[in-house]
């Protein structure tokens, strides 16, 4: 081994220099192409798009906003048999994502700091009386829980993605050309004459056939289909039924009474001043007794206390004459306080001695203890207690309910007056509706309809109806959905075969008329002969609000006449409509410069979206992608 | 394998190594100046393609206003200075619009041929190139038009790329050739709505076809023989 590398080194020098630069470029690779990853698609990843995985987590957080989002429209979860194909579109929108960001980074869309901020500048929600305000960042990005880092990103993201919409999209054109082909389709007017036959003019009064109702029955079935729904017998804990069987003796409320005395009793409390005649360790004690002793004179002999506070206090209090404020005995115990609560309003103490030094006090204002009694709170304490210990009892009644449950009890009637639940039935409980008094509350619902309660005769829940009500359900009996019977839905039956008939009468009415126009007779002729209104020809756009818009669809494509005019019967929803097609023309641009203008920047926009969304699909089809199919599998 | 002994093995290798040295220490150092070269390179390309984004922007907002003379200058200046960038191709692309608004057709087609000889993207190559051909075809320059949207690999451009032809095809007076085109397009599974349906059934039953779709409900066309 040694041995032939020593001959190759011998042998080629310039291989030496192969050798050492291959660890040039190592370095060189190294620090210039980051983190090299050569793993498959790991079991964390949603899909790897050309090597580059997509975090599980990207697809998760977004489905589960999707079914937040689901169940706060719809009130209901996401349907199974929907599942399946949102989290695929999920799947695919992150790919797409991940295609057009590598897209970007590799072909150089680059954005700087400055450009990102200026954007931030532009938003509104981040301005305070249209100005920037970086408190508002703050809070807007904290509301929708977002860390700035994080936001940076996504402006980053979107300003780079913005650029290639904008080279693609808001580069679209048509040509003056193309311009006046497309208006000439869009802006064609045909000229029409039509007659309407109302179904109902058809529909005349012979019975309809017994037969043919039996026979309507049998073939539509599933259009008579009746709601599956329970028979529910249900018992109920309530929180204000607790409270109401709650019966507080006198010892109890003047216990609560005690135990929250500070809500119902303000405590005296006394406004005085102090000077701090400071004493340093091992300082001068007599000293300073002797100085306390003097300011004490003089206070009493009538000079202001707030000046002789300023002059003598060694207390950051001397700046306000030494005012202490109002306070309680409390907050103020030991020696000083025992002093202040003894004195009279006016009073100037003698020395007290603390750890500080000798305090001379002056009392200045009392303010009394202020109560009020028992008897006045009384009603207040009784509703807190029995709120209190109604809580209470709910939590203990919940956790007798659960260990019941958990024995296997059936008899939900035994339940109920073992725990002292209000019973309570709904005669016709529906899937997806629910019923009342209990509502159609969704947690419900599953509970409801679950295989144990529905199937296997269980009690079920309980559930909470809000945070005060709690509910258990028993299944009586279960009513599939099933065919109504037919003297049930005669009436209907019947409704329908007239409109069908009256409708099949009208068309073959109109085919008639058809014919004899098409053999010559005038249009007015053979309108009269129908007993209706020939309207006279008239030229119709295609957005007409004047004619019904089956027929103007009708109208627009047939095709247009030659030397001879179209003839043709169209059905509308209320009968059936004939109709002779004269000329066409194209209306006169000039006539409506402004339509002409938003009409062409319509064009433009759809078009442009076209080149988009071909680029964009065309993008993903070139991306090599493997999904993870398993990214949902534990959800 | 060796007609020397361990030891003598050693011997020679320190040997090499106090011979080698040198070269060990200078492929680090060369690497170390490598590694430095190369984040300098790549730094000064990164402030290079910011710059260049920002007169892009620019150019957008001049050819909005309808400055192109702005516009244009920073056109040229992205052209000849940042040329490894995406910008000069969509700049290009928004110029030949606006060429194409002021009616000076011969310009909107050398921006276009720009874009489909400069762009580093195939897909933005491929816009131009159809937007290309639709100028072309605007000059009545017809066969080359048709021959510039012959694309041996046209992927989900496909169906634009049939619409295009139909137009030009029935510009050129082929009406089947040009129905042929439309139908083709409108059959072409459209979810993300990159071609206009609404606009090919127009042309579709302008040339006297029926479009595949299904009618909305209830209605229905008694078609008689005439």
């Amino acid at each position: 081994m040694l041995q032939r590398i020593r001959d190759g080194l011998q042998g080629q020098k310039w291989l030496t220099w192969v050798i050492l630069g291959g660890i040039a470029a190592t370095f060189v690779l190294w620090g210039g192409a980051g983190s090299l990853d050569l793993t498959g698609v790991g079991s964390n990843a949603a899909a790897e798009v050309n090597g580059e995985e997509i975090p599980a987590s990207d697809a998760t957080i977004a489905w589960n906003d999707t079914q937040q989002r689901f169940s706060q429209q719809f009130g209901t979860e996401v349907p199974e048999d929907r599942k399946a194909e949102i989290q695929e579109r999920i799947v695919d929108n992150l790919v797409i994502r991940k295609v057009l960001e590598q897209r970007l980074d590799e072909q150089h869309f680059r954005v700087s700091e400055a450009a990102v901020f200026a954007e931030w500048r532009s938003i509104p929600q981040f301005q305070t009386d249209g100005r920037f305000d970086p408190a508002k960042v703050a809070i807007t990005l904290q509301n929708i829980n977002k860390t700035e880092s994080e936001f940076f990103r996504e402006t980053k993201a979107d300003l780079l993605s913005n650029q290639l919409q904008q080279g693609i999209g808001a580069s679209f054109f048509l040509t003056r050309g193309e311009q006046q082909r497309l208006s000439n389709l869009e802006n064609e007017e045909r000229e029409v004459q039509y007659l309407q036959l109302s179904a109902e003019k058809y529909i005349g009064d012979a019975p309809i056939e017994e037969a043919a109702i039996k026979d309507y029955y049998d073939k539509n079935g599933d259009r008579f289909m009746s709601a599956e729904y329970v028979a529910l017998e249900f018992a109920e804990l309530r929180l204000e039924q607790l409270a109401s069987q709650v019966v507080p003796t006198d010892a109890d409320l003047q216990k609560l009474y005690d135990d929250n005395r500070a809500m119902y009793v303000r405590e005296e409390s006394r406004r005085a001043r102090h000077i701090v005649i400071g004493v340093d360790e091992g300082g001068d004690d007599a000293a300073a007794l002797k100085t306390a002793e003097t300011v004490v004179a003089e206070a009493r002999a009538g000079k202001d206390f707030a000046a002789l506070a300023k002059q003598y206090s060694t207390d950051p209090t001397k700046e306000q004459g030494g005012d202490l404020g109002f306070v309680t005995k409390a907050q103020f115990e030991g020696p000083i306080g025992d002093a202040l609560f003894a004195m009279n309003v006016g009073d100037v103490s003698a020395p007290v001695k603390s750890q500080y030094g000798y305090h001379i006090l002056k009392l200045e204002e009392i303010q009394p203890t202020e109560e009020r009694p028992f008897a006045e709170v009384r009603a207040e304490l009784d509703s807190q207690y029995r709120q209190d210990k109604a809580v209470e009892l709910f939590g203990e009644r919940q956790d007798q309910i659960q260990s019941q449950l958990e024995k296997g009890v059936t008899d939900i009637d035994q339940v109920a007056k073992d725990l002292g639940l209000t019973r309570g039935s709904i005669p016709q409980f529906l899937r997806g509706g629910g019923g009342e008094p209990l509502g159609s509350d969704p947690e419900l619902q599953a509970q409801v309809f679950s295989d144990a309660t529905l199937n296997q005769g269980k009690i079920g829940g309980p559930v909470a109806l809000g945070e005060d009500r709690l509910v258990l359900v028993k299944v009586a009996s279960h009513h599939k959905s099933a065919v109504k019977p037919l003297p049930e839905v005669q009436a209907e039956i019947v409704d329908l075969l007239r409109e069908e008939r009256g409708l099949a009468a009208a068309k073959a009415a109109a085919e008639e008329a058809l014919k004899k126009l098409e053999a010559g007779e005038k249009f007015e002729v053979v309108a009269k002969s129908l007993d209706v209104a020939a309207e006279p020809a008239r030229f119709v756009s295609r957005g007409d609000p004047s004619i019904p818009a089956a027929l103007r669809t009708a109208v627009f494509d047939a095709p247009r006449p030659g030397e001879k005019p179209v003839l043709k019967v169209a059905a509308l929803d209320e009968g059936s409509a004939v109709f002779m097609l004269t000329r066409t023309r194209t209306a006169d641009p000039n006539a409506n410069p402004a339509l002409v203008q938003q009409q062409n920047q319509q064009r433009v926009y759809r078009a442009a979206q076209g080149d988009l969304a071909a680029y964009i699909s065309e993008a993903r089809r070139k991306a090599k992608v493997v999904k993870n199919p398993q990214v949902f599998g534990d959800l | 394998m060796s007609d020397l002994n361990e030891q003598e093995q050693w011997e020679l290798a320190k040997q090499k190594v106090r011979e080698l040295w040198i070269y060990v220490v200078g492929g680090v150092a060369l690497g170390l100046a490598g590694l430095y070269g190369w984040n300098w390179w790549n730094d000064r390309r990164e402030t290079q393609a910011e710059t260049a984004s920002a007169r892009y922007e620019e150019l957008i907002q001049a050819f909005g206003r309808n400055d192109a003379t702005r516009g244009m200058t920073l056109l040229d200046d992205l052209k000849g200075q940042y040329a490894w960038t995406p910008y000069p191709a969509l700049g290009s692309l928004i110029a030949a619009r606006v060429q194409v608004e002021a009616n000076e057709l011969d310009k909107a087609v050398a921006s276009l041929k720009f874009v489909m000889d400069n762009a580093h993207d195939d897909e933005i190559k491929l816009i131009a190139r159809l937007r290309l051909a639709r100028v072309l075809a605007e000059q009545g320059k017809h066969d080359e038009a048709l021959a510039l949207l012959k694309v041996e690999e046209a992927g989900e451009f496909a169906p634009r790329l049939a619409d295009t032809r139909g137009d030009v095809l029935l510009a050129k007076g082929d009406r089947d050739g040009a129905l042929r085109e439309y139908q083709a397009a409108r059959a072409t599974p459209n979810e993300d709505g990159r071609v206009d349906f609404d606009m090919l059934d127009l042309k579709i039953r302008d040339l006297g076809g029926t479009p595949p779709a299904s009618l909305p409900d209830g209605v229905t066309i008694t078609t008689e023989e005439s």
